[in-house]
C-alpha cells in the first residue's frame, strides 16, 4: 500500500505477472517494480498504482547512471522522481554503476574504477538524484566480471565510503557478492564482513549461470542472468549477511525466463524462513 | 586513465560490431593492462556485449511480432541486428526503443516488400495505442451547447482519446494484420496499392484498426494536430457533412475534454 514499509520477502513485480497480482492479490510481503517498465506504459502505471494500495512497494530504477562520468540524464531521472512521488514508496533504489554515455543508453550495469575520482563523481550524482527524489537514495553493489588495476579501494569501502559522505543507504545484492567474488577472486564472506551493516537497507536474491570463462581456460564466470532459481552459494552467504546485519528486507528477482508466479513465491519463502531464524536468535 | 576514456572504451566495445573480435577494438588497446579478471580479462567484455544486444533485439522482437510473421524471423531478426548496430538507444526506456525502426525497414525492404513498411508502423502504433488508458467521453450534450456559436467554435479545441490515432498508409495493410490476428496462414493475400487512412483505437490492451473515409480522417486527424473546432470542421468541405462526422466521433467516445480558453500557443500537442 501505498506509504507502508517493506519488511520481510517481497518479489520483483515484472510485466508478466501485472495482471495476475492485480487479480488474485497474492500473499507476498512487498513488490519491488522497475519504473522503466512503466514510464511509456499508462495502463500498466494504472495497475501498479492499483495493486500499490494494497502493498508496500519499492522502486528500483535500472536507468539512472549515478556512475556517468559526463552526469545522469536529467530527463529521465524527472521521470523516475514523478513516478515516485506518485506511488510514495518506501525505498527507491538502483546500480553503482553506469549505463549512459554522451547520449548513448548501453543497456546493461557497467563496471566502475573504484578511485577518489569515481567517489567524488559517483558522491556528486547520488547529492543529484536525492536532491530530485526528495529521498535517500539507496545503492546497489554490482556483479562484475573484470576489475580495474587502477582502483585504489575495495568495493565495500568504496560503498561504506559512498554512503557516509552522501547520505545514500546500501541495498546488498548477496547473489552479486557471490558472483564478483567467484570472477575476480576474494572471499564473499569477508566482503560481506567489510559493509557497514547501519547503511544497509535492503538484500537482493537472484539467480545466475555458470558459464566458460572467455578469460581463462578451464576457468568458469558466474553471469547474472537473473533467470533461475537462488544458487546454493547464495543461501549459503545470505545467512552469514544475516548474522552480519541482523534481518533486512530481501527481495527476490527474476527478470529473464520469467517463471509463474508460484515459484517466485516460493523463494520468497524460502527467504522469509531465513529471516524468521535471524530474528528468533537476535 | 580518467573515468571518462575508460567510459569511452567500454562503450566501443559494447557497441561494436559482434564481428569483430574484442581484442581488436581500439577500446581493448586503450584498456589493456587496466583490467582485471582471469588471463585476458577484457574478453571478459564480451558479456556485456552480448546483454546489450540480446536485450535491444528481443525488445525488438517483442514489438514486432506481426511484422516477423509477415517477412520471416530470419529476416526480422537480420533487420533488427542492423537497426541496434545504426541507432543504439538514447533513453534509458527500453520500451520507447524501436519507433524509427519502421522507417530502417523502408530503407531496407521497401523496394522488394513495399507495404511492410506501413505494416511495421502500424504495428508499432498499435503496440502504443494498447497500452493508452481511456478517459470518459463527453457526450454529445456537452458540445451541443456550442452548436451555432462561431466565436467558441473558433476557440475551441479537444482532447481525443489518448489512444485514437490515424495514419496514412500506401497499402491495404489492415487485410494482413486481419490475418495475423486470426491465425490465417493460407489464405494468400492480393497485395495492390491503396491509398488511405487506418484509425486505430486501443485502450487497455484492447485493439482495433479499421479504414476510414478521408473526410473522417482528416476531421480526426485534425483534432488530434490539436486545430480548433472551427479550423478542424473547415477541413471537411461540406458543411453539413463535417457536422454529421463529428456527431460520429463524440458519440463514438472519441472526444474526452473540451477548451473553449486555451490560447493556440500554450496548448500541448494532442
Amino acid at each position: 500500500m501505498i506509504g507502508r514499509r517493506v519488511v520481510g520477502a517481497g518479489i520483483g513485480l515484472r510485466l508478466p505477472h501485472l495482471l495476475e497480482v492485480a487479480a488474485t492479490r497474492p500473499p507476498v510481503a512487498w513488490f519491488e517494480i522497475h519504473p522503466e517498465n512503466f514510464l511509456a506504459n499508462p495502463h500498466g502505471r494504472e495497475v501498479l498504482e492499483d495493486i500499490a494500495r494494497d502493498y508496500p512497494v519499492s522502486v528500483h530504477t535500472v536507468g539512472v547512471s549515478v556512475g556517468s562520468a559526463h552526469g545522469v540524464d536529467r530527463a529521465h531521472l524527472a521521470r523516475v522522481a514523478e513516478m515516485v512521488a506518485a506511488l510514495d514508496p518506501d525505498l527507491v533504489s538502483g546500480h553503482l554503476a553506469w549505463s549512459t554515455h554522451e547520449g548513448d543508453y548501453l543497456n546493461d550495469l557497467l563496471p566502475l574504477p573504484y578511485t577518489e575520482e569515481t567517489l567524488n563523481v559517483v558522491a556528486r550524482h547520488l547529492d543529484e538524484v536525492q536532491s530530485a527524489l526528495g529521498r535517500t537514495f539507496v545503492l546497489e553493489n554490482p556483479s562484475s566480471y573484470v576489475g580495474f588495476a587502477g582502483s585504489t579501494m575495495r568495493e565495500p569501502e568504496f560503498l561504506n565510503r559512498l554512503a557516509a559522505s552522501s547520505g545514500c543507504r546500501l541495498l546488498l545484492d548477496v547473489s552479486n557478492v557471490v558472483i564478483s567474488a567467484h570472477n575476480l577472486g576474494y572471499d564473499p564472506v569477508a566482503y560481506v564482513r567489510e559493509i557497514d551493516p547501519g547503511a544497509v537497507a535492503e538484500l537482493h536474491l537472484g539467480g545466475f549461470a555458470e558459464e566458460e570463462d572467455p578469460a581463462t581456460a578451464e576457468q568458469t564466470i558466474l553471469v547474472d542472468t537473473h533467470g533461475a532459481v537462488v544458487d546454493a552459494k547464495s543461501w549459503a552467504l545470505y545467512e552469514t549477511v544475516l548474522e552480519h546485519l541482523g534481518p533486512r528486507p530481501t527481495l527476490i528477482e527474476w527478470d529473464n525466463d520469467i517463471p509463474a508466479l508460484h515459484t517466485l513465491m516460493a523463494e520468497a519463502e524460502t527467504a522469509r524462513g531465513h529471516l524468521e531464524r535471524c530474528h528468533a536468535t537476535r | 586513465m580518467r573515468l571518462a576514456e575508460v567510459q569511452d572504451a567500454l562503450r566501443e566495445i559494447v557497441t561494436a560490431d559482434p564481428a569483430r573480435p574484442i581484442v581488436s577494438l581500439r577500446g581493448a588497446t586503450a584498456l589493456a593492462g587496466q583490467l582485471v579478471g582471469g588471463v585476458r580479462p577484457s574478453v571478459r567484455l564480451a558479456v556485456h556485449r552480448r546483454h546489450y544486444r540480446a536485450s535491444l533485439l528481443e525488445a525488438l522482437r517483442t514489438k514486432f511480432p506481426a511484422t516477423a510473421w509477415l517477412v520471416g524471423e530470419p529476416t526480422l531478426v537480420a533487420m533488427a541486428e542492423e537497426f541496434v548496430q545504426q541507432h543504439p538507444p538514447r533513453r534509458p526506456c527500453i520500451a520507447e526503443y524501436g519507433d524509427s525502426f519502421p522507417q530502417h525497414l523502408a530503407a531496407r525492404l521497401g523496394e522488394t516488400l513495399p507495404y511492410v513498411p506501413d505494416f511495421a508502423l502500424v504495428e508499432w502504433q498499435l503496440g502504443q495505442v494498447s497500452v493508452a488508458v481511456d478517459a470518459p467521453p463527453l457526450t454529445l450534450d456537452t458540445l451541443s451547447a456550442l452548436a451555432g456559436d462561431d466565436e467558441v467554435l473558433a476557440r475551441c479545441r479537444v482532447t481525443v482519446q489518448h489512444g485514437w490515432r490515424v495514419l496514412p498508409v500506401r497499402w491495404p495493410v489492415e487485410r494482413l494484420f486481419e490475418r495475423f490476428f486470426t491465425g490465417d496462414d493460407t489464405t494468400p493475400t492480393e497485395m495492390a496499392p491503396a491509398s488511405g487512412h487506418l484509425l486505430l483505437r486501443g485502450a487497455r490492451g484492447e485493439v482495433t484498426l479499421e479504414r476510414v473515409a478521408p473526410d473522417r480522417a482528416r476531421l480526426l486527424g485534425a483534432l488530434l494536430e490539436g486545430l480548433t473546432l472551427a479550423e478542424a470542421l473547415a477541413s471537411v468541405p461540406d458543411e453539413t457533412r463535417a457536422s454529421l462526422l463529428l456527431a460520429e466521433l463524440i458519440a463514438g467516445g472519441a472526444i474526452t475534454a473540451l477548451d473553449a480558453r486555451r490560447p493556440a500557443q500554450d496548448l500541448p500537442s494532442c
